[in-house]
């Protein structure tokens, strides 16, 4: 069953319409993700990761707009007697409908980065009441274990109670000490690494198909690091979900994903096997950002090799491959002009460069 | 600890300590202290670099500011090579506690800082040029055209136009930001520079850029550097010698790829293994540390690290390891530093 397709993004486009002109935060994303499957979704600040991750669960915030391309959801539905696959284009439902709201939080879970940080703790009913919908942060100043009961009972049909023990089962799974009392603890009484293992468990008690994990541990110490990426690896292969893992953290993509998109500028500019990213990158992007980084353990008096220039303004992006004003393989009249397309170089390992389109 | 005739001696911290009260109740009686430093000891030669890591909440920036006592210290020395104090720049050890404000201004010139968040340590209604001149126009160095010059030639060294000069903070973009928060610390012409996590809000590409930056200033105006972090990996590439911080204390200290390789101190190894390695075919036994960071506001007997510590015994529960030197230059608080054979990376 691994190889049966769960989600697709076809060609997606994300734009924001502000003021000073519109910006292309997603131009162009093709990616696949199997069941089962760890995709990592890797660049910089700015590259159009998270506003992905927010298109496929039809939840980009205004003004950004999803103006072209498809995501393709198989849905896996059970009736009485047989189960069968149903392909639904999330980009087509209203963003506030019945359907894409069992399947965000219910089917396809989520993490970000700092859960507390993006919330206001002073919230309306309302407010809250959305945010319940959506679970993608915990309340302050609302009980972990009321907040993961209430995720529960609205994608599960099960009564407070049963309620309850998935929550005090889930927060075990995720490692919590004394899951009975925490349950009823605030996210303020929580360590940054405990609260995010809240998240982890609010996010799977649903058992989602998918998990969309947005810079999960950004915000931690290396060490509760360790323990938050070894405690989802463990549910991944006990409840065979698929995992979407956007980070700009290249050791710990290395250590998570089977399959790497990288991003630059809202284009997918590379897309293969974790080996082939790490050992052969094709794209001059990803070799650049690979050199980039230092390595733990062999020292070396040698300078970290940079990338030349800055990011562009997104205002203002350059004409033909949007990289090569920073590119070290430039080919003028060629690169400033050819918008690249894609090209299969070896099976499953795509590349967007002019580079290996003989031109 | 340290022997005085190292004449190579920029900055030698003796038993540092910064307690913070924690206060309750109306009439705001002292409860009990966070330990945020306690009783730390180290040294910083001239134009090296030292690394201080550890977990957040250990106490490393806050050493790191009660050294130029922006916070001032609960105990310790901190004797600082000066000189400007002697007319004809004659090398001069002092005690930097021991001065009081007017005393220690003339050596703030000396000690400059650089901050982890760019946006949040350069004032949005000052522009670039007002940031970088401040320090001068404070410790009164040049006036008019002289200072103009000066801000230039900082920024030039930054890699800054000069036309950046008259603009405002929120024209750029993260990591120049990084770079005007650097051409200020440099103003003065300082000797030490305490970096406070100065690239871990900086994006990879931009991160290696700034990396090489220090690392060319460092060489050009014979700096040294305090460089807190908690990203392991640019800490071994940057620092000559790493200390590691647990729960306000110093646990080890060492030449960088020693430390790396042959750690000492369990706490070490374990943070070592925990470090993700970007190699996808390499899988390291990961060491997993049970528990949260202890409280510095009630520490666990003995040492510290015990309740999280996988060799603990004992004697770790009853009494607290002395930080010592166990072998030339290598600095352990551990009671089974010399039997552990401990791995690294």
């Amino acid at each position: 069953m691994k190889n049966e397709l769960l989600l697709e993004v076809k060609n997606l486009k994300v734009q924001f319409d502000v003021r000073d002109g519109i910006i292309k935060a997603v131009d162009g994303a093709t990616f696949e993700i199997r069941r089962g499957q760890t995709v990592g979704i890797i660049g910089e600040s700015g590259c159009g990761k998270s506003v992905t991750a927010k298109a496929i669960m039809q939840m980009v915030p205004k003004p950004g707009k999803i103006v072209d391309g498809e995501v393709l959801y198989h849905r896996r539905v059970k009736t009485g007697r047989s189960d069968f696959t149903d392909i639904i284009n999330v980009t087509e439902l209203d963003p506030d409908g019945t359907l894409i709201r069992q399947i965000r939080g219910g089917e396809i879970g989520m993490i970000f980065q700092e859960p507390m940080s993006s919330l206001t703790p002073v919230y309306t009913a309302g407010a809250h009441i959305r945010e319940a919908v959506g679970l993608h942060h915990l309340i302050p100043f609302r009980k972990v274990g009321a907040q993961m009961v209430e995720t529960v009972r609205a994608h599960r049909h099960v009564t407070k109670a049963e309620a309850r023990e998935i929550a005090v089962d889930m927060l075990r799974r995720v490692g919590i000490p004394k899951p009975e009392q925490r349950v009823d603890s605030y996210p303020h009484q929580l360590s940054g690494g405990q609260r995010q293992r809240v998240m982890i468990a609010v996010a799977l008690s649903c058992e989602p198909a998918m998990l969309i994990a947005d810079e999960p541990t950004t915000a931690l110490d290396v060490s509760i690091e360790a323990q938050i990426l070894d405690i989802m690896r463990e549910l991944q292969e006990t409840v065979d979900m698929a995992i979407m893992f956007i980070t700009h953290n290249l050791a710990v993509i290395a250590e998570m994903a089977e399959e790497i998109c990288v991003m630059y500028m809202g284009k997918v500019v590379e897309r293969a096997s974790v080996v082939k990213v790490f050992y052969e990158p094709k794209h001059p992007y990803t070799r650049e950002l690979l050199k980039s980084i230092p390595h733990v353990g062999k020292k070396s008096r040698e300078r970290l090799a940079s990338i030349k220039g800055m990011v562009p303004d997104p205002f203002n992006l350059p004409s033909g491959c949007v990289f090569h004003p920073r590119c070290p393989d430039y080919m003028p009249g060629k690169c400033d002009r050819i918008v690249p397309g894609w090209t299969e170089l070896e099976e499953g390992h795509w590349v967007s460069c002019l580079l290996y389109e003989g031109v | 600890m340290v022997e005085q005739s190292d004449s190579d001696i920029l900055l030698d911290v003796k038993g540092l300590t910064k307690y913070f009260p924690i206060q309750r109740g109306f009439l705001r009686r002292t409860v009990g202290y966070v330990r945020a430093v306690d009783d730390i000891s180290f040294y910083v030669r001239e134009r090296e670099t030292l690394g201080l890591v550890g977990e957040s909440g250990c106490g490393k920036t806050t050493a790191g500011r009660t050294i130029i006592r922006l916070y001032e210290p609960t105990g310790g020395t901190v004797l600082f090579k000066t000189r400007v104090l002697s007319p004809d720049g004659e090398p001069q050890m002092v005690n930097l506690f021991e001065l009081d404000r007017t005393q220690i201004m003339p050596i703030r010139r000396e000690i400059s800082l650089i901050f982890q968040d760019p946006v949040g340590s350069l004032n949005p209604r000052m522009s670039v040029f007002d940031i970088v001149a401040e320090p001068m126009a404070i410790h009164g160095q040049g006036t008019g055209p002289e200072t103009e010059e000066s801000v230039v030639r900082l920024l030039d060294r930054v890699g800054l136009r000069p036309e950046h000069m008259r603009r405002y903070p929120h024209e750029f973009s993260g990591g120049q930001r990084q770079r005007i928060g650097v051409a200020r610390a440099l103003a003065l012409n300082p000797r030490l520079v305490i970096c406070d996590e100065p690239v871990s809000a900086l994006d990879v590409s931009i991160q290696a850029q700034t990396l090489n930056l220090l690392e060319d200033l460092q060489a050009d105006f014979n700096l040294a550097y305090i460089f807190i972090a908690h990203d392991l990996s640019v800490v071994q590439h940057i620092s000559d010698r790493v200390a590691v911080m647990y729960v306000g204390k110093l646990v080890e200290m060492a030449d960088a790829e020693e430390l790396y390789i042959y750690p000492l101190h369990p706490y070490t190894e374990a943070l070592m293994s925990a470090v993700p390695k970007p190699d996808p075919l390499y899988r390291s036994e990961r060491i997993v540390m049970p528990g949260d960071v202890a409280d510095p506001s009630n520490p666990p007997s003995g040492c510290y690290f015990h309740p999280r510590c996988r060799y603990a015994r004992d004697i770790c529960r009853k009494e607290t390891p002395e930080f010592r030197e166990l072998k030339p230059d290598h600095w352990v608080a551990c009671h089974l530093a010399e039997e552990l054979q401990l791995s690294g990376v």
